[in-house]
């Protein structure tokens, strides 16, 4: 299988503090990898770094077989419009409403009013936001604030999709109304996807492949049918002392 | 930063410049002239007090309108925009950053610099000039009116020292003055609003950097532009 992304040795420290030492780890095209962790152990520093947001202080990122930080930026640029990403805050444009907010990756490149229209409206209703659409980003709930950003980041259909946090924050209902949505999505749309999470039951229920970030560094690599088997010492220790999933 | 906000032309939002062109100039249009026609008149009161038995009274006009083509038009509109258009841009681009929508719109392969700096850069340039001859002015017939009416000076006597001490040089710099300014209100109000860090603290701090930088670099420039041109 292609690798849609490779990460080769990463390292970063903000100061004196050493957040990733020396991160690799490959992902095939189509597969759904979770890096599971503790708050604060680099997990959105590694996702950002991933897309070039963030750039490290050692190490090579692959995306696409191409190396993100050393390319052209109309050339990042153009990888990015293939690659969704949906934001811990959700980060949506608080000026807009919901269907310009999904709508803006297409009104950018000017794309035709009919098309947007039809595709905005198929992943609305995808992510059960049907009849929403004229809302303001003020008007949401935290929960429909996350499924616009999943909408607006998967709109144009990109072939990675990259989800920080995405149950962050969110009630025990909302939370696993937003875990449906990204089984759904996940299982109908097949596209490569990374997901950061501290919360178990995400890493569980939909990933094939879940990276346990600790202390900087790749401490374990599991499948989720080991992961509840409790084949992991650090991860049972983690869950039970933090109470996380 | 202008690099990549330059090499945007190709792509240039329309619809984005047309919205900066009109909050820069329209929405910018009382407060110009409000300043200015305060200021004409006080030049004019000012003028005359210094003056008063070293020179005629007759030749408020010259001296006053070369005060405002020369400097005060220039110079004043330029702090105006400085705290009102660059507090504004700051303020917008850093919240964008604070609240990662500027992330946003860069891992969608939405260029900002194209999207967001560039339009705020060119209006700013292109709409400063035009209201500096607004200011221009507007200061100059408040000035004359408060000749008339506090100073005894006629509107005909006024003018015609204006008109005779005038040189197109005066007002070509000071359209040179509004280019400059209009550029460097924004790129420095667009470069402290992308560059923001540490939440709402954050946003604080880069508004206010924004106007004082703009202010200091505005009549720095001010002072370079003025002896090419008049030194």
């Amino acid at each position: 299988m292609v690798d849609t992304a490779v990460t080769y040795n990463l390292h970063k420290s903000f100061g004196d503090t050493k957040v990733l030492d020396g991160i690799s780890f490959k992902v095939q095209r189509g597969e759904a990898v979770c890096i599971l962790g503790r708050s604060g152990v680099g997990k959105t520093i590694l996702l950002k770094i991933l897309v070039g947001l963030i750039r490290p202080d050692q190490g090579k990122v692959e995306i696409f077989g191409k190396d993100i930080f050393n390319i052209r930026r109309s050339e990042l640029l153009k990888i990015r419009e293939n690659i969704g990403f949906v934001f811990q805050s959700s980060a949506l444009f608080d000026s807009l409403s919901v269907f310009e907010n999904i709508a803006y990756p297409f009104v950018v490149k000017k794309v035709n009013t009919d098309e947007i229209k039809e595709k905005v409206a198929k992943i609305l209703e995808m992510v059960d936001m049907k009849g929403l659409e004229n809302l303001r980003v003020s008007e949401l709930s935290g929960g429909m604030q996350k499924r616009v950003a999943i909408a607006r980041a998967l709109v144009t259909e990109p072939e990675l999709i990259l989800y920080d946090e995405p149950t962050l924050g969110l009630d025990p209902v909302t939370r696993n109304t937003i875990i449906e949505i990204m089984k759904r999505l996940t299982d109908e749309k097949k596209k490569t996807t990374i997901i950061v999470t501290h919360d178990l039951e995400v890493a569980v229920r939909l990933s094939d492949r879940i990276l346990f970030l600790y202390e900087g560094k790749v401490k374990e690599e599991l499948t989720p049918s080991e992961i509840l088997e409790g084949k992991s010492e650090e991860i049972v220790k983690l869950f039970e002392t933090q109470g996380g999933g | 930063m202008l690099y990549y906000s330059i090499s945007g032309v190709a792509v240039l939002r329309k619809d984005e410049i047309f919205k900066q062109l009109e909050f820069f100039s329209v929405n910018s249009l009382f407060i110009v002239a409000l300043a200015a026609a305060f200021t004409g008149m006080v030049t004019s009161v000012q003028s005359a007090y210094q003056i008063m038995g070293l020179l005629p009274l007759d030749l408020l006009g010259a001296g006053v309108g070369k005060m405002i083509t020369i400097e005060l038009g220039p110079v004043l509109t330029a702090l105006i925009l400085a705290g009102r258009a660059g507090a504004s841009i700051a303020s917008e681009l850093a919240t964008m950053k604070v609240t990662e929508q500027l992330d946003a719109m860069e891992v969608m392969g939405v260029d900002p610099y194209k999207h967001l700096i560039f339009p705020r850069i060119l209006a700013g340039t292109l709409i400063t000039p035009l209201l500096v001859v607004f200011a221009d002015a507007m200061g100059i017939l408040s000035s004359s009116l408060a000749s008339k009416f506090m100073l005894e000076v006629e509107y005909s006597v006024f003018f015609a020292a204006f008109l005779e001490h005038f040189y197109i040089k005066d007002f070509i710099g000071g359209i040179i003055k509004g280019i400059a300014f209009g550029f460097v209100i924004t790129s420095i109000s667009c470069f402290m609003g992308i560059n923001t860090r540490e939440g709402a603290k954050g946003v604080g701090i880069s508004t206010m950097r924004a106007v004082i930088y703009s202010s200091v670099f505005v009549l720095l420039s001010d002072y370079i532009i003025g002896s090419i041109i008049y030194g």
